[in-house]
């Protein structure tokens, strides 16, 4: 079992932040992408990370919500969040509008490590939304000339956005959808499984990364196991606090039946032989 | 000048602001957000004589204006708080008050003499009214001759200070505050959460994996008013008040009511720096309203 980087000794402080959006941008399916100007986060967060919003001013919901750090941009001091429409939450956020001020609190959690400079390739899989912390991911990558591989798989084809920007960030696209209409027919953990074998002889090391549903990444932690390549997947869980309190995100370790990592602040990056996600 | 200090019996608080256990880890976890040496108070986690994973997950669910919670006492143990979290507490300038639960009578006693060898701690408060453990907890609460009983063997090991927390979860809250005053209890803090449940009408299955788990938030504060409300009536304990504090306005009601100190819970949540900036509006509150002294406010309630 690897052992995840311990956090930056220089690690960046998370804080309570009123920011400003920028802008709102809606995409395909309930997509849409908050950008909003904070320093903090632009230049001191590392993907994977999160922040913790607050969606109301009132008691309901109650709880903020967690997302990943999607992109930033250092030049304008902006950060954006990407996220897909399915509650209370999430429906207030899609609502918000430019000018508006954004509460939340971050960088939190752990953040994915990122491999050595030289002759790499990273494999990135991505179920529907989870594609949102691999913007900033792939930058970062590109930064060291890495290879980079993203499969990405959705339901049809209204489940693809930024495509363009994902290119230009580095990535080489393989998408699959469930119904076919665009990429390979079936799910991405098969269309990764077909192809995975070619990638990994064009580099001497490897790396895989994913994230989305706990089924999918499952059977992406199989697959790493039994090709023998290193694989970090980033959870989503209900959180309360976001900041290691409530002990309400768990997820269980591999190793010992009755005891739990805590996604919000061991995580939300974790190796895939770490932790347990077969229930 | 204001003055916001309280004293709950013997203990000394430079304001009335503690925050409520479970909701505030060990502290540290809240340190990057303020000053915890602002605190009138820092109330741990529950600590118990071993380790504990805690429950199976999904452990919390969302609510109309509150959460329930059925996180099962998860905690390091007690030797290990000695060791890895108490250095950090003995540092900062406010009451450290260490939780403390046992799954036997005597096992709480054995808890409280561990932590009792160490420096650092000043008060313990000992929860007999957690709703999510299969042993103890509200079981224990629940019945006044137990609770009496567990105070008692705490009051012969320590002579630091010794908070009960009591249930709301029985039908007369003020006979369990007269047992343990009896006993010898320092004071009482009320309420622990409210037993409840959710459930998910797509999958038709609990929302909590423990199927019953505790409320908290905004949503029982009525309800912990009314409690301390009671307990005030009946005896002359100390109290510390909590239940859906979110502002210092429901502060305010707790102290109006009778209770001489406050916590924060659920709102640590969601904003980590509650505790500082209710210790702040007190102050303006008091500023503006002239009123010296905060604890003048304590108990005035108009009827």
């Amino acid at each position: 079992m690897k052992n995840r980087s311990e956090p930056d000794l220089i690690h960046y402080p998370p804080s309570i932040y009123e920011c400003t959006i920028r802008d709102v941008a809606e995409f395909t399916s309930n997509i849409y992408r908050i950008r909003f100007e904070s320093e903090a986060i632009s230049n001191h967060s590392r993907p994977g990370q999160f922040i913790n919003i607050k969606v109301s001013d009132d008691l309901n919901p109650l709880w903020r919500r967690p997302f990943s750090i999607h992109d930033v941009n250092h030049r304008e001091n902006t950060a954006d969040i990407l996220f897909k429409v399915i509650g209370q939450g999430t429906e207030l956020m899609s609502q918000m509008q430019a000018a508006q001020n954004l509460n939340f609190i971050g960088p939190l959690g752990n953040s994915f490590d990122l491999p050595e400079d030289g002759k790499e390739n990273a494999i990135i899989i991505a179920g529907g939304i989870g594609i949102a912390p691999f913007m900033l991911l792939c930058r970062r990558l590109k930064e060291k000339n890495v290879s980079i591989h993203l499969f990405w798989g959705g339901r049809d084809e209204s489940d693809f956005y930024l495509l363009e920007e994902f290119e230009r960030s580095g990535a080489n696209l393989h998408l699959s959808t469930e119904d076919g209409s665009v990429g390979y027919k079936g799910f991405v953990t098969s269309l990764c499984e077909a192809e995975i074998h070619d990638i990994l002889k064009s580099g001497t090391k490897n790396m895989i990364y994913a994230c989305g549903p706990n089924p999918m990444l499952h059977g992406i932690s199989e697959i790493a196991q039994r090709i023998d390549v290193p694989c970090q997947i980033s959870l989503e869980t209900l959180m309360a606090c976001g900041l290691g309190a409530c002990l309400g995100c768990g997820v269980k370790r591999r190793t010992e039946e009755t005891s739990y990592y805590y996604v919000c602040k061991d995580g939300p990056v974790f190796y895939s032989d770490e932790v347990d996600l077969s229930d | 000048m204001i003055d916001l200090s309280v004293s709950i019996g013997n203990l000394k608080l430079k304001n009335p602001v503690l925050t409520a256990s479970g909701t505030f880890g060990y502290g540290e976890e809240y340190s990057p957000y303020f000053d915890l040496s602002r605190l009138g108070g820092l109330i741990t986690k529950t600590i118990t004589l071993k380790p504990r994973a805690g429950n199976a997950f999904p452990r919390i669910a969302e609510t109309a204006a509150g959460m329930l919670n059925s996180i099962g006492l998860a905690n390091v143990g007690v030797e290990a708080f000695i060791k890895d979290k108490l250095p950090y507490l003995r540092r900062l300038d406010t009451a450290i008050v260490v939780n403390v639960a046992g799954f036997t009578v005597d096992e709480y006693g054995e808890v409280v003499r561990r932590l009792d060898d160490a420096e650092g701690i000043d008060a313990y408060e000992i929860n007999v009214s957690c709703p999510n453990v299969k042993e103890g907890g509200v079981i224990f609460g629940s019945n006044p001759m137990i609770t009496a009983q567990i105070t008692e063997i705490i009051k012969k090991i320590t002579s630091r200070h010794v908070m009960i927390k009591l249930t709301p979860n029985v039908t007369r809250i003020e006979e369990m505050a007269i047992a343990v005053e009896k006993a010898g209890a320092d004071s009482v803090s009320l309420i622990n959460t409210m037993i409840g449940m959710a459930v998910d009408v797509d999958t038709r299955r609990p929302r909590i994996a423990s199927v019953k788990a505790g409320l908290s938030g905004p949503a029982i504060k009525p309800i912990a008013i009314a409690k301390v409300f009671d307990v005030a009536q009946h005896t002359d304990l100390p109290i510390i008040g909590l239940g859906g504090i979110m502002n210092y306005r429901d502060a305010l009601e707790f102290l109006i009511t009778g209770a001489s100190g406050i916590q924060v819970g659920t709102a640590n949540y969601m904003e980590p720096d509650i505790c500082s900036r209710i210790i702040d509006d007190l102050k303006h509150y008091c500023e503006k309203n002239k009123i010296p002294q905060l604890r003048q406010i304590i108990g005035s309630l108009n009827i």
